[in-house]
């Protein structure tokens, strides 16, 4: 069992990615920009994040660029999960140093497994 | 499957909050206001919307907002410059998108009317390549969904040794990769031995953050070879994946499936950027995003979805609460022997934490009216096309809160009167223009609290009402007989009339067999009242009250005739004796009393009841304000007390009694009648000026 950080801003799609998270017996934490999971992240240091692109106030790669910098980011699995797939948002995305690109719609086995796999 | 459709409702509840920011931007934007975050919000607000789409899987939905984005996007990084134009193919295509919504939310596949027009002027403005634009997004879903079965009809294959070398990158630490979590996982494809090559240098050259390692993983596994390269796919932007045993690939061409790692993305850099342009550094644009953004976010983060019908439980055991501890509170009064103290504060105490408690509940029902002011911009606009006038629509006091019940309802009242403000009220362009006023027209539609009541005008600076033509008809209709010409204001009141509609011979837009007086039956059911102002030549405003709550109300109990009446408290403004008070009789039989140096009309509240003038009472005066004809004295037995009553409908097992709003049940179990003293007033003709228009 991991402690999983779902971050989006959509409500009805973080719901969705806790639930299927919580069916694979999985903590979930929940934020819904960039800001408020840089802080569950300080609290709470989850064992991986998994989060939205586009987002109000911090999008998932200014989190993930600034939640590298924090103890509790350094070698987090970050994934982003996202419907964007533009080659220079993947470039960015590596250069931040996400640990994987995940398109939405998510296939839950595929998510659960990755969070097996990684975290 | 109950589950998923929880959170469609929940996304479609989304959208249309996603919709009416997005038109509040567009709309803000195309006036030329508005700066790089408001457009920043309108983009999210689309991507928003698609992203859910594709989550659920409404394909019509996602296609017009994958154009739709595409646009918004270019807007955003400053490749389209947002004219007028511009601005308003944006908002048509918030419009056709929120139709879109609705098809989805019902289940119907059906295409709106002009999605197709709207779609091409999309494309236009985003110079986008029509096939590239609509067959972008379908694709790409279509595409991961079948990732999964690409491999399936795999032929049988029996137990064999792979072999794997992973050369971590400099990244690898970095991104969030751990070599130990990998071995673990890759146990369950049947992984038998690592073995490590490489040195670890020496503790000065030694860094900790760089694997100095690589491994050899060995599988011993029937999985088809497939599976295995999907697994190790996440770790290919930062490490070096080699099988180093032979096998035969499979036939099948490896589709890219999830994740599609960042790497492999790296090394096809021209392959799936065809279809969307280059667009600008988001990390540019974000840093700018402050408080706007910020409470939407928190409220949605701490809010909680609750079933309507469980809260309405709430309200009803609230509300006979409040009857038991007013029948409490009254057999402690009545007891005289009690001289409990203690007793009395504690049921005082009670009385207000029942209040605070009700007050509460009555918060969780409170939602704003935004939501239904948010639709009405579209109503005005798509009437200015269809008209050939123009207008716009001004919104104030969205978020003044009202009972949710009375939100829902609200909407068709209110689409009916903006066309007929349209309809009737604004004149033609050209007109205007020869009539001195603004070219657009301008209809403001704005809510406020004021005491218990929300009020709700709607005022337009066109023609006002044509008293003449509406004379004409009612004339012609027998509603009024020519000898005695009703007065300027009863005129006006005359299109509430039922059965009263001048627009079925003059326009298709509101006289589709609706008058005013339905728009009047529904303000009225939510125990509401609707009023109009003409000024002729310059405009018209409808106002329309309504109470905050329908279900518990502060009321002041009195007795005349020997039977006890509830007024409600927001019409009363104080009681007096009338023994205090200096009282003129006038030459046409009426009284007028004085109040600090005013003379106010006196009226017999016996009479107006039909109760015959018995002997004694009749001592108190109690001033109300009639809401549109400022104050007047009813006179009353006596006063018992105020008190917060429960109001029980009478419609639901009797009908409407004209000038009763409802009942109630006091402490001692006894039914009281509530009174709606501006209805009651203005049915008896006590009304100085019948500018009231509930009978």
């Amino acid at each position: 069992m991991s402690r999983v950080l779902a971050v989006d801003d959509t409500r009805a799609l973080r719901n969705m990615l806790a639930d299927c998270l919580k069916r694979g017996g999985h903590d979930v934490l929940l934020a819904s920009d960039g800001v408020e999971a840089l802080e569950q992240l300080r609290e709470h240091r989850p064992d991986m994040v998994i989060t939205d692109l586009n987002m109000p106030k911090m999008n998932g790669l200014e989190f993930i660029e600034a939640a590298r910098k924090e103890p509790a980011g350094q070698s987090l699995p970050m994934l982003l999960l996202t419907t964007e797939t533009a080659q220079e948002l993947k470039d960015r995305a590596k250069q931040v140093r996400a640990t994987g690109w995940l398109t939405k719609p998510f296939d839950p086995d595929q998510i659960l497994g990755l969070v097996d796999q990684l975290a | 499957m109950e589950e998923d459709e929880d959170y469609q409702s929940l996304f479609f509840t989304e959208c249309h909050e996603l919709l009416a920011d997005l038109q509040d931007h567009l709309d803000l934007l195309s006036q030329g206001g508005g700066d790089g975050e408001t457009v920043n919000a309108a983009f999210r607000a689309v991507h928003s919307v698609k992203g859910g789409a594709a989550a659920f899987g409404f394909d019509q939905l996602i296609s017009f907002a994958h154009v739709f984005e595409t646009v918004m996007d270019k807007v955003r990084s400053n490749r389209l410059e947002l004219t007028e134009e511009i601005g308003n193919v944006l908002l048509r295509a918030g419009d056709v998108m929120e139709q879109l919504v609705e098809n989805a939310q019902n289940g119907s596949d059906a295409t709106p009317d002009n999605l197709k027009k709207v779609l091409s002027e999309l494309e236009e403005i985003g110079d986008l390549d029509p096939q590239t634009a609509t067959g972008g997004a379908a694709p790409e879903v279509v595409a991961t969904a079948a990732a999964p079965e690409a491999d399936t009809e795999e032929t049988e294959l029996l137990t064999r040794e792979l072999v794997f070398s992973l050369t971590p990158g400099p990244d690898f630490f970095s991104s969030g990769h751990d070599p130990l979590r990998l071995f673990r996982a890759a146990r369950a494809h049947n992984l038998i031995e690592v073995r490590a090559t490489g040195e670890v240098p020496d503790i000065d050259a030694f860094d900790p953050d760089i694997c100095p390692l690589s491994w050899e993983l060995v599988f011993e596994t029937e999985v088809p070879l497939a599976d295995i390269r999907a697994f190790f796919e996440i770790y290919d932007a930062t490490a070096e994946i080699r099988l180093l045993t032979e096998e035969e690939e499979p036939a099948t061409p490896e589709v890219p499936s999830e994740p599609v790692a960042l790497a492999e993305a790296e090394s096809k850099p021209t392959a799936p950027t065809a279809e969307r342009p280059p667009s600008a550094e988001p990390a540019e644009d974000q840093p700018t995003q402050q408080e706007a953004t910020q409470q939407r976010t928190t409220v949605i983060s701490k809010s909680l979805r609750v079933e309507l019908a469980r809260i309405d439980r709430l309200v009803n055991l609230v509300g006979e609460m409040l009857i038991t501890q007013a029948g409490l509170a009254q057999r402690l009064t009545e007891d005289e022997k009690t001289e409990d103290l203690d007793l009395g504060h504690s049921v005082d105490a009670m009385s207000r934490q029942l209040r605070e408690l009700q007050e509460s509940v009555m918060a969780i029902r409170a939602q704003s009216v935004k939501s239904v002011f948010s639709r009405m911009p579209r109503v005005v606009r798509d009437l200015s096309d269809k008209l050939g006038k123009e207008a716009r629509l001004e919104l104030a006091g969205e978020h003044t809160e009202v009972d949710t019940t009375v939100i829902e309802e609200l909407a068709e009242p209110l689409t009916h009167m903006l066309r007929n403000s349209m309809d009737h009220g604004i004149e033609g362009p050209e007109q205007r223009i020869a009539l001195g006023k603004p070219k657009v027209g301008t209809i403001t539609l704005s809510a406020e609290h004021r005491g218990e009541r929300v009020i709700i005008v709607i005022e337009d600076d066109g023609q006002g009402i044509d008293r003449d033509r509406v004379l004409q008809k009612a004339v012609e209709r027998g509603l009024v007989s020519e000898d005695e010409p009703p007065s300027p204001e009863e005129i006006d009141q005359l299109i509430f009339h039922p059965g009263f509609s001048t627009a079925a011979e003059v326009s298709s837009v509101s006289g589709r067999g609706v008058g005013m007086d339905v728009v009047k039956k529904k303000i009225q059911q939510l125990g509401g009242r609707c009023t109009v102002r003409n000024h002729p030549g310059k405009g018209a405003s409808f106002t329309i009250t309504l109470p905050l709550t329908l279900a518990v109300m502060d009321g002041m109990t009195i007795t005349t005739g020997g039977q006890q009446f509830v007024l409600p408290l927001s019409s009363v403004v104080e009681a007096v004796r009338l023994e205090n008070c200096q009282l003129r009789q006038l030459p046409d039989d009426s009284t007028l009393v004085e109040r600090r140096g005013e003379y106010l009309k006196l009226i017999s509240l016996r009479r107006v009841l039909g109760m015959p003038d018995g002997q004694g009472g009749n001592s108190m005066a109690i001033i109300v304000d009639t809401e549109t004809s400022g104050l007047v004295a009813l006179q009353v037995d006596d006063l018992i007390g105020q008190r917060q009553v429960v109001l029980k409908s009478l419609e639901a097992n009797f009908q409407r009694v004209e000038g009763v709003s409802g009942a109630t049940i006091l402490g001692d179990g006894h039914v009281a009648l509530i009174l709606d003293i501006p209805a009651l007033l203005t049915l008896s003709g006590g009304c100085p000026q019948p500018q009231e228009l509930v009978h």
